[in-house]
């Protein structure tokens, strides 16, 4: 709730007097906050003690007071929202894109409005971009593109607009994938369009936003969200983009230079950005029979953190703490496993997700159904994991010790 | 807690002290807690949320929003306020033109309590004003907080939105709801929807000012005996209840018949544009007339502290519902009479209510495909009873339905689809169904109770305080009021329900979106005149005769003949009319136009053949809308040479009338006189109000 006041437009008009906290005020205020080893509800109470102690100053906890005081109408706003379809999650909860913060760290945007089944925010997926104006050679390439990843189940990651990601986003829903669509005008007209109201309903499409529902195009918004779309994707392809003018292009070479994904284009010289681009180091792609499931997590020295969760494609949803925006940071127990580990060893990796994970007991079958590993390498996994007290097995089923 | 008491004794004098309860939940409120308080009427729950005000004021904090069904202060809350010197004000459909003020007044900060009708709280115009941020929100209070529950007894939107509103309120404000009628399981419900951290005070709901009795007369006419000749009796003013649209103009009429001044209250009584709601009320308040009947349209949000008695003409679905109706008597007077009557017919329409109480899984999945296919544009509901062959009633329910489930929207005045998943919860439906069979039963079971009955009712509502109460008739073993009828009176009653007959008021509009003549107004020229109808269909008296002679003999029996002559000999005469004509049927093409022959003879009048069933179309009752109705009424009739005069148009049944106002209109425009329609039975579907 705290990110909500303090970083949603929600309930604030264009004129108001006073403005939300900026991106770097919020990470600033967090950063005190958790140096403290407080949780970031602290800023709600009423007298403002945690604020007065760390030598704020009296305009900046009275913009703060204003910004709290709005709980009321908050609340009366979520639920127009939701009544709608519309939901809101913040970078505390359990459904936040976890790739996306985990590459963006204090880029992340706090709160992400959103449209449709969340849960699709963390399947694995291609990102797709290119211009809105584009051909028919780069439309059959963006279709034949969508359907192999729809194929190897991989979802759509794009950005809503016309062109290259409206022809993404329907082939992904059309070939029985799903589109993660993140929409840079106003999402409220979008869900009232037949089309996308299906998809959505047919949980193929999610719409997400981190400006409010009812905000319109600008053009900085359409900028600021390539950097979701690349990040979110285990790789993301240009089919079409303009030499150093458009939003393609300043997405692609945004994302190559913070090394957020792969970055590959569709080696079609016709098209000027796309022969720079691949000069400045994006990966040439053709369309070929090789999976792009292999292409994408094929390891690269730059990469690897991310390869390291490949193998989590369904649990790969990551640990995090409760939806209530008041426990540790969500990574925080993946870190420490990572930094735990001495060498190399996925089993530290494992050892979060199976605990959460593994509910009342499974057998090793099970265990190697749900987390969709071969048999052996569970079993082995699974012993290890009663060797080291963390589950005990009862006739033949694993339950937490 | 000094400091409670202090700001106590400050408004109410030295000698004021909190009754039970009452400091621990002004405690709990102003220690930001989410608090249900369960206290009889009476009890001061406003007091709760007043002195908490106060104090949370005091700490310059937000305003206390009070969600509340009254239409308007009552006058101990406004007592209660003042005396605290808190400024309160309220938004409802009756002050629009203060809105304005309001609006600046919050803005200015001078409101200190805002009380608003939950509908209020779902109108766009009034999310706008919180929506603006000026309004700061330190308390929210929740009055008739059962309504909350799944488990009520209606679907109030309307509530569910505040639930979804609490859930989503930040921690920091607390949360105070209130009622005077919950048991366990309704607690349980609310505890579910407000937080498992709901901090419950619970008091007695035993009403002291109340005597219950459970009287005998069983059937229609021995009731209505009973009512004419123990009126006076009964104390003061009063309500009578009954479960039924026609059996609270049945009721009313009796009593106009016995000189006792009286009125009726139903959800649709403004609809002939006779009656206002709002006199109905004031008359009721003001003691112009000693008797209200009504059915359960007559609830919550009114307040009148000296009703004398509270009759059940019928018995009500359940005890709760029956403790709420009892409970409007004797709330500022020492001695109120509940007497509950329980008829033949009870259990039939109550059930029918609870059948009928969900829509169908059908009737939901085709409005959801309609809604669906029209994301972009919106459907109005005359969009839907277009569309879709159901009652309005029927959808007007299924999509109130809808709306709580979250299926659907409204936006304006058209609704929307959710872009969200949806299926029909069937299952839900079923256990809510089986919990209010399983209520009515207890309903039965308390009217052969030999305990105390209020004692019963307390125990049924899971009260700890429930004792015997010393007052009701099972408590003293003798009746309050005598269970003996006259005989004459009773043989009034019996000729009494025979002869009610019904007006058929003529309609005034074509089906939304129909212009005949450019025009959706029916002309006044070519409009029928009000009709007259001999009985309910299926009721007793004539009705069985119908029956038999249209399904049966496929002739109507000579005494129906007679009783429609002895209703219309008069009817007639003052309107001079002139001759006789019957509504032809292709399938059954003697029985009504032989019965009219036969009633024209009677009444002296001549009988002439001038409408034809042209084309052999669909029984009406098949058609649900006045879309449809009309438009097969239209193409079914044609019309011959017309005398002149004024004329009777006689049918078998009357149901959405629009038979009678196609052939009206026709028989008028072949320049026919006035058109009086008469049926023999009224089938319209007239159960009566949820």
């Amino acid at each position: 709730m705290s990110a909500i006041l303090l970083c949603s437009y929600l309930g604030i008009d264009n004129d108001a007097p006073f403005k939300p906290l900026t991106l770097t005020e919020w990470n600033e205020l967090l950063d005190r906050v958790g140096q403290q080893g407080q949780q970031p509800s602290v800023v709600m109470e009423q007298n403002q003690s945690f604020l007065r102690e760390n030598g704020y100053g009296q305009e900046y906890m009275e913009r703060i007071k204003r910004l709290l005081s709005r709980g009321g109408t908050l609340a009366f706003k979520l639920n127009d929202l939701e009544g709608k379809g519309i939901g809101i999650v913040t970078q505390f909860d359990r459904d936040y894109p976890v790739l996306m913060k985990r590459k963006l760290k204090k880029k992340t945007p706090p709160v992400l409005f959103y449209c449709g089944d969340i849960g699709l925010a963390k399947k694995i997926g291609i990102g797709v971009a290119g211009s809105r104006n584009v051909d028919e050679a780069g439309i059959r390439f963006t279709q034949k593109l969508v359907e192999k990843a729809a194929a190897e189940r991989l979802v759509v990651y794009s950005g809503g607009a016309k062109g290259v990601d409206g022809v993404a986003e329907r082939a992904a829903v059309e070939s029985g994938s799903a589109a993660v669509s993140f929409v840079a005008e106003s999402m409220l007209s979008k869900i009232s369009k037949k089309d996308i109201l299906d998809a959505i309903i047919g949980k193929k499409c999610l719409l997400l936003s981190d400006v409010k529902p009812d905000a319109g195009f600008s053009a900085a918004r359409a900028m600021n969200r390539n950097k979701y779309i690349y990040t979110s994707s285990y790789g993301t392809f240009v089919v079409a983009s303009d030499y150093k003018k458009g939003g393609t292009w300043a997405g692609a070479t945004e994302a190559m230079k913070n090394e957020w994904t792969r970055v590959l284009v569709w080696n079609h010289r016709e098209y000027e950005g796309n022969d720079r681009l691949i000069e400045k180091g994006a990966i040439p792609y053709e369309l070929s029979g090789a999976p792009l499931f292999e292409l994408l997590t094929k390891k690269e020295e730059k990469f690897q953190q991310v390869d390291l969760f490949s193998f989590a494609r369904e649990i790969g949803e990551t640990k995090a703490e409760e939806a209530s925006g008041t426990g540790p940071e969500p990574d925080a127990e993946m870190e420490e496993a990572r930094q735990a580990a001495p060498e190399p060893d996925l089993y530290h990796v494992i050892v979060p997700y199976v605990l959460e994970y593994i509910g009342e007991g499974m057998t090793g079958d099970e265990a190697a159904e749900a987390f969709h590993v071969a048999k052996g390498q569970m079993n082995t996994w699974l012993k290890r994991l009663c060797q080291d007290s963390r589950l005990k097995c009862v006739k033949g089923l694993y339950v937490k010790q | 807690m000094e400091k409670l008491l202090q700001e106590l004794k400050a408004a109410y004098g030295e000698a004021a002290e909190f009754r039970d309860g009452q400091r621990e939940a002004v405690q709990g409120v102003l220690d930001g807690k989410r608090m249900l308080v369960v206290q009889k009427t009476g009890w001061g729950k406003s007091l709760v949320y007043f002195l908490a005000t106060k104090i949370i004021r005091k700490r310059s904090q937000g305003i206390t929003l009070i969600i509340s069904p009254l239409l308007a202060l009552m006058n101990n809350q406004i007592a209660a306020a003042d005396k605290l010197g808190l400024h309160v004000e309220t938004i409802n459909s009756e002050n629009t033109d203060d809105w304005e003020a309001i609006h600046e007044e919050l803005k200015n900060g001078c409101i200190d309590a805002l009380i608003i009708s939950p509908e209020r709280l779902a109108n766009d115009g009034f999310r706008g004003l919180l929506a603006e941020g000026s309004l700061q929100i330190g308390l929210f209070v929740v009055d008739e907080a059962h309504c909350i529950s799944d488990w009520g007894h209606d679907f109030r939107p309307d509530y569910r939105r505040i639930v979804d509103i609490i859930q989503t309120l930040p921690s920091y404000i607390p949360v105070l709801a209130t009622t005077a009628t919950a048991n366990d399981r309704v607690v349980e419900d609310i505890r579910r929807q407000l937080g498992e951290d709901l901090t419950v005070s619970r008091g007695s709901l035993m009403r002291e000012s109340l005597e219950i009795q459970v009287v005998k007369p069983k059937t229609k006419e021995e009731r209505l005996a009973w009512i004419a000749d123990h009126m006076e009796e009964l104390p003061g003013t009063g309500l009578i209840y009954c479960l039924t649209v026609s059996d609270c103009q049945l009721v009313h009429k009796w009593l106009q018949a016995n000189r006792i001044a009286s009125k009726c209250y139903y959800a649709d009584i403004e609809a002939d544009g006779t009656e206002k709601k709002a006199e109905i009320v004031s008359d009721f308040l003001e003691n112009r007339i000693k008797v209200l009947v009504a059915t359960v349209a007559f609830g919550m949000g009114f307040d009148k502290p000296d009703i004398g008695f509270v009759i059940h003409f019928q018995k009500p679905g359940n005890l709760v519902a029956y403790y709420q109706q009892i409970g409007r008597a004797g709330r500022g007077i020492d001695r109120a009479i509940a007497v509950l009557m329980q008829g033949e017919e009870d259990d039939r329409i109550n059930n029918y209510f609870i059948d009928t109480a969900f829509p169908t899984e059908d009737l939901m999945v085709e409005i959801m495909k309609a809604v669906r296919e029209n994301p972009d544009s919106g459907l109005r509901q005359a969009d839907l009873e277009r569309l879709i062959n159901m009652k309005p009633t029927k959808i007007k329910a299924c999509i109130k339905y809808l709306t709580v489930e979250k299926a659907i929207y409204k936006e304006g005045s058209c609704f929307r689809p959710t872009a969200r998943p949806w299926k029909p919860d069937m299952e839900k439906s079923r256990k809510i169904t089986e919990i209010r069979r399983n209520e009515l039963c207890q309903v039965n079971d308390f009217a052969n109770t030999k305990k105390c009955y209020m004692e019963y009712i307390a125990e049924t509502l899971d009260d700890s305080h429930a004792c015997g109460c010393g007052r009701c008739a099972n408590c003293l073993d003798r009746q309050i009021i005598s269970d003996f009828v006259e005989p004459d009176t009773l043989m009034r009653a019996q000729r009494f329900v025979r002869q009610d007959y019904n007006v058929i008021q003529p309609r005034r509009y074509w089906p939304l979106g129909v212009y005949v003549d450019e025009r959706n107004r029916i002309q006044p020229e070519f409009s029928c005149e009000e009709g007259r109808v001999l009985s309910n269909y299926g009721s007793a008296g004539w009705g069985e005769l119908i029956i038999q002679g249209k399904y049966g003999d496929n002739y109507f029996d000579d005494r129906l003949v007679e009783a429609s002559a002895e209703l219309l000999a008069d009817f007639v005469e003052e309107n001079e009319i002139k001759w006789v004509t019957a509504v032809p049927s292709l399938r059954r093409p003697e029985l009504v136009p032989g019965f009219a022959k036969r009633l024209a003879e009677r009444l002296q009048l001549p009988y002439t053949e001038t409408i034809e069933k042209v084309e052999d179309t669909i029984c009406q009752k098949e058609l649900n809308t006045s879309f449809r109705q009309h438009r097969n009424a239209e193409a079914s009739f044609g019309i011959k040479h017309v005398p002149e005069g004024n004329v009777l148009l006689v049918d078998d049944m009357v149901d959405s009338k629009w038979t009678f106002t196609v052939c009206g209109y026709k028989l008028r425009r072949q320049g026919s006189g006035k058109v009086f329609p008469f049926a023999l039975a009224n089938s319209a579907g007239r159960v009566g109000d949820r």
